[in-house]
């Protein structure tokens, strides 16, 4: 199973946790510290939508063709106003591309169509910070929901750390990883 | 009153930025002054624009956020802005604006938008400044970067909607679960499925 983890946390708190999981299924995953990647945003020209590659050449295009290739897209952010922090953001409207330019109903909704031949499943996982309001939890389970819907992911899981307590989903992340790999 | 839009697409030929504009107009037809912060891509965090975004918003009665949704989000450029903001969040707690939001996309179906109305939501909740609601209009790629009046029919739902909405923010009320779901109508009356399949058709043959 081809796993690719975009981490957007700015130090390694949990990265063990996560790793240990991982190698424990898979053998490895492609790390990509979105830290360390110099990449653009997404200027929103739309001239993706044709031919399937972001008019910005540079580090993130030969990213997101690996995440369009993969089983599974493990996505680690800080939680911010309940959804992505910027950092995972820039990266996530870099995946436009991964749209086809046709549209489709799907789970009873207007969509675009996927290029991917197998769309990867998804599992988020979010820091919460020690200042979120009411309620940040549960719209960033919604938000994973959603992307699991845009993106055609056969299935998705998300999980919600307080900062610095990484040993108390120490279980939640094999189980999510389980879960998105039951369902392919 | 003072109101502060700020425009958060990072396109060149923006729909945030016409359906701004619109509102732009019909705020000052009743009254108000706006201040308009539209940065530039890859300025909306700097420290002076932030400071203009502070310096705007000590003074203001309303904020109205406009973005695009890309992959059920703010892109980028809107959710950087708010980052660097809430840096500032003690300053910004002296003030407190009304909040409205304003999303919208090429797909239909306000459900796309929802969770960046909640995210504006939290911002609010932050900050301790009031959130009034927000609209979310479907179907908006036609409009191409035009103003409202140039794109037409394509802008039929927008305009009125956006009419209404000034009034909301010029009396400082709550946006009326009428008008969020007049604004959340598809454009086009038809049945999802057949809308697609015309959509798909004029797409092969250009």
């Amino acid at each position: 199973m081809k796993t690719v983890v975009l981490w957007a946390i700015d130090s390694d708190e949990g990265r063990r946790a996560l790793e240990r999981s991982l190698e424990a299924r898979e053998g490895s995953a492609r790390w990509i510290d979105l830290n360390q990647v110099e990449f653009g945003p997404c200027v929103g020209c739309g001239g993706c939508a044709k031919t399937g590659r972001c008019v910005l050449d540079d580090e993130f295009t030969d990213i997101v063709a690996a995440i369009g290739g993969s089983d599974r897209l493990v996505l680690v952010t800080p939680i911010f106003l309940g959804v992505h922090h910027p950092l995972m953001k820039k990266a996530i409207d870099r995946f436009l591309p991964l749209a086809g330019e046709r549209f489709a109903v799907r789970s009873g909704e207007m969509h675009h169509t996927s290029r991917m031949a197998t769309p990867f499943a998804i599992v988020g996982v979010g820091v919460l910070p020690e200042a979120a309001s009411n309620g940040e939890a549960e719209t960033f389970a919604r938000l994973i929901a959603r992307h699991a819907v845009n993106l055609a992911a056969p299935s998705h899981a998300s999980i919600v750390v307080r900062r610095g307590a990484w040993d108390g989903v120490a279980e939640e992340i094999p189980e999510a990883l389980d879960r998105t790999e039951r369902a392919r | 009153m003072t109101v502060v839009l700020f425009a958060g697409s990072p396109r060149a030929r923006s729909n945030t930025r016409s359906i701004s504009a619109d509102l732009r107009i019909r705020l000052e037809a009743a009254g108000a002054t706006v201040v308009t912060l539209d940065p530039k891509r890859g300025e909306e965090a700097t420290p002076v624009f932030i400071a203009r975004s502070i310096e705007a918003l000590r003074e203001a009665d309303a904020l109205v956020i406009a973005s695009p949704v890309y992959l059920d989000l703010p892109p980028f450029k809107a959710l950087s802005w708010l980052h660097a903001l809430l840096e500032e969040h003690e300053r910004l707690a002296e003030y407190g604006p009304n909040v409205y939001a304003i999303t919208h996309s090429g797909y239909f179906e306000p459900v796309h938008k929802a969770v960046s109305l909640r995210a504006y939501e939290h911002f609010c909740d932050r900050v301790h400044w009031p959130w009034r609601g927000g609209l979310a209009f479907g179907g908006t790629s036609p409009i191409d970067g035009r103003t409202l009046g140039e794109a037409g029919p394509f802008s039929r739902r927008v305009r009125p909607a956006l009419d209404a909405l000034a009034d909301v923010i010029a009396g400082g009320k709550l946006v009326p679960r009428k008008l969020s779901a007049r604004a959340g109508r598809s454009p086009i009356p038809l049945p999802r499925t057949l809308v697609v399949w015309l959509m798909n058709r004029m797409l092969k043959r250009q």
